[in-house]
Order: C-alpha cells, then structure tokens, then sequence
C-alpha cells in the first residue's frame, strides 16, 4: 500500500490568495449562483476547523459551521475586497464562536474529543504513532487554553494569519495579539514538558 | 526556574530557536540549564504538531445544507426586490 500522503488533503497551510479568491464574494453579489458555493468549499475544512479546535461540544459543531456562512453571506455586502478575504472569514468565524460562549455562558469548556485521525507519513509504525500521539495531545491542549489565548494562537500557528491580521480579526491591538501568543505557545510547550515527565514516569527507568 | 529561565523561555516562544542564534549569552543558558533544555525540545515538538495536525471536515450533508439556504435565501431576496 502507498503511504504517502495526500500532501493537498491534509495540509493545513492557508489557501493562496489570488484575484479570483478576492473575487468570491463580489461575484456571488452579483448574483453569479456558483460563487458562494466555490467560497464555502474553500473555506470549510478551516472554518470547521477553528470551531471544532474552540472546544465547543460536538453537537453543535453543524449548525454553527452553517451559522458562520449564514453570515458571511448576509455581511457579504460590507466586505472590502482590500481587505484579505480569509481574515474576514475568521472575523466572523470567532464572533460566531464568541457569540456561543456568550449564549452558553461558558468562558472554557474542554472537550475530550475528537481525536484526530493518524496522519500517514510513510514512516514506520513507531514514529506514526507518536506522531498520533503528539498532534493528540496538541488538539485537547490547544482546546484547552484560555479563551483568547486559543483564538490567537489557532489564527496564527494553525491558520497562519499575519499578526495584523488576527488583531483586525479580534478586535485586539497588535502588541496584545502578540503577548496571548507568546503566552500560548508558552503554556503548551510547558504542557508539553510536562506531559513527557509523566510518560517517562509511566515507562519507569 | 530562575528569572533567568523565564526569560528565556518566554523568548523562545515568540521567537524559537532563532532566538538562541542572536543571543550568545541565551544559548549559554539553555546549554547549561536542563530546564530550559526540555523547554526548547517541547517547544520544537509543539511546532511539530502543528505542521502535522489534519483537517477537520464538516459533514457533506451540512456543507449543502448551507449552500441550498443561502440559494434559498437569495431566492427569496430576488422576489422581494422585484415586487
């Protein structure tokens, strides 16, 4: 069997911007049928994506997903296409995600799954499985991480926005989008240490 | 931890490891300092997962359901705009 992956299918990098990206939302104003269908198939996998990592229960993960391009086509009109395109998109997405915590009154909820699929790397079975192991660990730890800590850091390490971008998308300053960053990424690598002195207990000497 | 390593370790989150390469008297530290150390190799693994975490895919059935509504929608917002 093959292992080597599809490298287009997993891969988490943003979607090159172009012309035509840009173009989506005007076209679909313009009343051209297929364009909102070519923005949501671009952008569900990482809208679906920021909402399942925000640690919200499984059963609402559907209808918010729709929630957000319920939006997006209804504030479609307010868009500048100066502005990129996937940073609009994840302004709606964390006010769609912020709005449920409101409603819900929760301010962290951790949920235990979903465990992500094994990414095959055609590496041998060891390396795959820490490799499960890791990116599992990562997902409960980044579900895990206070509120804005966890917005920023899935913009930025996962989606890869530029600072300014994630600070126009939150409504934060550069300089704090910057701090919950670094803040972040501290917590989960100390988590990280952590987690490893406990399997080298649980392996003994 | 000292201060020293909280430091260090905050400046390795922002910045990695390139932090240690304009930094003589940081790459001392973490050469030295156990801690710090395992702080780097987490840090780097964290990053690891991150490159290697999947994609999430919402259900087929859902990604149409919100195509068809908002077709649905613009449908409606066409009659009314013709009355």
């Amino acid at each position: 069997m093959n292992k080597a992956i599809e490298v287009a299918d997993v891969h988490h990098k943003p979607v090159e911007r172009g012309v035509e990206e840009a173009n989506l939302l005007e076209r679909h104003l313009a009343g051209d049928g297929r364009a909102f269908e070519a923005l949501v198939q671009r952008y569900k996998a990482r809208v679906y994506g920021y909402i399942v990592r925000s640690g919200i229960p499984r059963d609402e993960w559907d209808d918010l997903f729709q929630e957000v391009f319920l939006r997006i086509h209804a504030a479609a009109s307010s868009y500048r296409s100066e502005r990129p395109l996937d940073a609009w998109v994840f302004a709606i997405t964390a006010n769609v995600v912020r709005s449920w915590y409101r409603r819900r009154k929760v301010r962290t909820r951790v949920v235990p799954d979903p465990d992500p699929p094994a990414r095959d790397t055609g590496c041998d079975s060891l390396q795959i499985l820490e490799i499960r192991e890791s990116v599992a660990w990562l997902e409960r730890a980044v579900r895990s991480l206070p509120p804005v800590q966890r917005e920023v850091v899935i913009l930025s390490c996962v989606e890869q926005l530029p600072h300014a971008e994630i600070a126009r998308a939150l409504g934060l300053p550069v300089n704090t989008v910057k701090t919950h960053l670094r803040r972040g990424r501290l917590a989960l690598a100390a988590g990280r240490v952590r987690a490893s002195k406990r399997e080298q207990r649980e392996v003994g000497p | 931890m000292t201060r020293r390593c909280e430091r260090v370790q905050e400046t390795l989150s922002e910045h990695g490891r390139a932090y240690l390469a304009r930094d003589p008297d940081a790459r001392e530290h973490v050469s030295t300092c156990a801690e710090c150390r395992a702080f780097l190799v987490a840090l780097e693994e964290v990053d690891a997962a991150f490159e290697a975490l999947p994609r999430h895919q919402p259900p087929e059935e859902v990604v149409q359901k919100v195509i068809e509504a908002v077709r649905g929608i613009r449908v409606t917002e066409d009659d009314g705009s013709r009355e």
